[in-house]
């Protein structure tokens, strides 16, 4: 596949308004992911020329109306671009977030900590039901998005972990 | 009043929810799956909470997800808007229970409405006229012919387990009884485990005519009206007229004394609408009443000058009707809705993607509720309704012009919509006469669909 043909791909993709695509042809395999943030991920597993590096960005649709107001929810995905290593923890309900099992008590995790598969991060109190945040992978904690007592919503980044 | 109000819907009605808190000063609270993440309602609402993936299961009929929300938003009531948990009494006690006031009537008008002998039951009881049904389970087809026979055919067997067509049958004579009887029991029994039968009256040919009514909390009820709603395809409405051709000031003002009283005795509050089928005479029977808002409430609004989602909004708050409805309800001239769905207007399969273009007509009369723009996405996950085309004329004559003009001037590119078939019906011979029933969009899509 040429540089040609792979931009004519993307803008097919970004008129269809497709997320991700995944083309496996012989021992080519190309991967094409956009969103919402600046720049686009395009992995290809077979070294192809040089050419290929310097496939153009994508944006997301630039004629979408403004994104919601901030309102109750913080923003929806980190300011810095998406760094490949990091795995973002999401929150998977909505509700209240608290970085310790009870008031006073340390919290569950730092920056910096290394964590493992499985291991609690944080509480989500939803309805008055204590939930627990477990880590999917291990790693270490590098990034936190969420300060203790905030509301978040389904989706919400919470984490990064840099996956060892 | 309330200071927020949380709208546990999506779409067109989200957004007119909207309208209505914004015109009362009261915050607006959306919540949206990540399907919606660049809808309309979530743009308008002061507040936007995400709360789940795209299914439905998993975002808008969470009821976890929606009251947490709720909570971390701090509001004060909650609008359910129509369809999803607008009329699940389960959550409006949720609701209740976490000290948010649900904008609807009270869960156990909620619950006896919702199960259709009981809600039949009850109106029998007070005096509003229902099509004549079994008091029960049918045991035999020997009890089945007797009762159809007192009744008259044609009879129409259901299952009492469920619905969607299954375990039922339509009877027009002794001869095909017996063997029709067992044959919807052995469908009941094998979609429902239960094979149990109740029977009634059957119309061959329906007209379904329904009533808007208003309750405060303190008692007083009002009838604003009826609205007719026969042109359908697989029950679903596609046009909805106010006032129908059918129903004398006679008819209409008996029946909206009946009902006043009616929903007065159960505790009834809020809006509601009772939907009742007209026969080949002109007598209505009660089949259901809804109790939530309605898609098709435009048409009463515009007839009225009355905004039913306002009312709602007060009247949950408190208010009396009389300070809600200032002015004696008055209808005037004529008016129809069409509801544009994104599906192609002969296969009717749903059509799922980006808008391109999208031009909304205007002018006099008319008005659109709408939740689509240009360059938006119709996801896939949720029903195929974009727009609400409603007008208003002087009277029957001009409305159906205003709409054929107003159809003509709504250009969508980029998905299929119903609008070329709405533009047929407009000129079909038989509705411009106001000659139809429920059987209409059958014959008309059977004669080639006015093409």
């Amino acid at each position: 596949m040429n540089q040609k043909e792979i931009k004519e791909l993307i803008e097919l993709l970004v008129e269809k308004d497709i997320t991700e695509f995944e083309l496996e042809r012989g021992d080519m395999k190309l991967h094409v992911k956009r969103g919402n943030s600046a720049a686009q991920i395009v992995q290809v597993a077979h070294p192809l020329p040089v050419a290929m590096a310097s496939a153009p960005s994508v944006p997301a649709p630039s004629s979408a109306p403004a994104t919601p107001p901030a309102g109750a929810s913080a923003p929806a995905a980190p300011a810095e671009a998406p760094n490949a290593d990091l795995f973002i923890v999401k929150s998977p309900i909505v509700g209240t977030y608290y970085e310790a099992p009870s008031p006073g008590t340390p919290p569950f995790v730092k920056i910096g900590d290394t964590v493992k598969e499985g291991q609690v991060l944080c509480i989500i109190e939803a309805m008055k039901l204590m939930n627990e945040i477990e880590a999917e992978v291990s790693g270490v904690l590098v990034k936190a998005f969420i300060s203790n007592g905030s509301p978040v919503e389904y989706g919400l980044p919470l984490f990064g972990i840099r996956k060892q | 009043m309330f200071n927020k109000i949380l709208i546990a819907n999506r779409g067109e009605i989200a957004l007119r929810v909207i309208c209505a808190c914004k015109e009362l000063g009261i915050k607006a609270v959306a919540i949206y799956s990540e399907a919606d993440r660049n809808s309309l309602h979530v743009r308008f609402a002061d507040e936007a909470i995400c709360i789940g993936p795209p299914r439905l299961q998993e975002s808008y009929l969470n009821i976890p997800a929606v009251i947490s929300a709720a909570e971390i938003a701090n509001v004060d009531a909650i609008h359910p808007g129509y369809g999803l948990l607008s009329e699940n009494a389960n959550f409006a006690e949720v609701c209740q229970a976490c000290g948010i006031k649900f904008i609807g009537p009270p869960p156990e008008v909620t619950r006896l409405m919702g199960e259709k002998e009981k809600a039949r039951a009850t109106m029998k009881k007070e005096g509003v006229p229902i099509l004549p049904g079994s008091d029960g389970i049918i045991g035999s087809a020997d009890e089945a012919l007797e009762w159809a026979r007192s009744v008259g055919f044609p009879v129409i067997v259901k299952a009492s387990a469920g619905g969607g067509g299954r375990g039922m049958r339509v009877i027009r004579s002794d001869e095909e009884l017996p063997n029709l009887f067992h044959s919807a029991q052995s469908e009941a029994a094998a979609a429902f485990g239960n094979g149990d039968l109740y029977m009634e009256k059957f119309i061959e040919r329906p007209r379904h005519i329904e009533f808007q009514v208003l309750a405060d909390e303190h008692g007083h009820v009002m009838s604003l009206g009826e609205r007719e709603c026969s042109i359908q395809r697989r029950h679903q409405k596609l046009v909805e007229e106010s006032p129908s051709v059918k129903v004398t000031p006679e008819l209409r003002e008996r029946i909206g004394g009946i009902l006043t009283k009616t929903l007065g005795s159960i505790g009834y509050m809020n809006a509601g609408t009772v939907e009742f089928l007209m026969d080949e005479d002109g007598s209505l029977y009660f089949i259901e009443m809804n109790t939530r808002i309605q898609v098709e409430h435009p048409v009463t609004e515009m007839t009225t000058d009355v905004d039913l989602v306002k009312s709602q909004i007060m009247i949950a708050a408190g208010e009396k009707l009389s300070s809600v409805i200032t002015q004696a309800v008055v209808s005037r001239g004529h008016a129809i809705e069409c509801r544009i769905n994104a599906e192609h207007p002969e296969r009717f399969t749903p059509s799922a993607g980006k808008i391109t273009v999208f031009n909304t007509p205007g002018g006099t009369g008319v008005r659109v509720d709408t939740a689509a723009y240009a360059e938006g996405v119709i996801p896939p996950y949720y029903d195929s309704l974009i727009a609400k085309l409603v007008v208003r004329g002087r009277d029957r004559a001009e409305a159906i012009s205003r709409m054929s003009r107003a159809l003509e001037m709504f250009v969508v590119e980029g998905i299929y919509t119903t609008i070329p078939l709405h533009q047929r019906i407009m000129r079909d011979a038989d509705f411009r006469a106001g000659n139809f029933d429920t059987k209409f969009m059958e014959r008309f899509l059977g004669n080639g669909g006015g093409k």
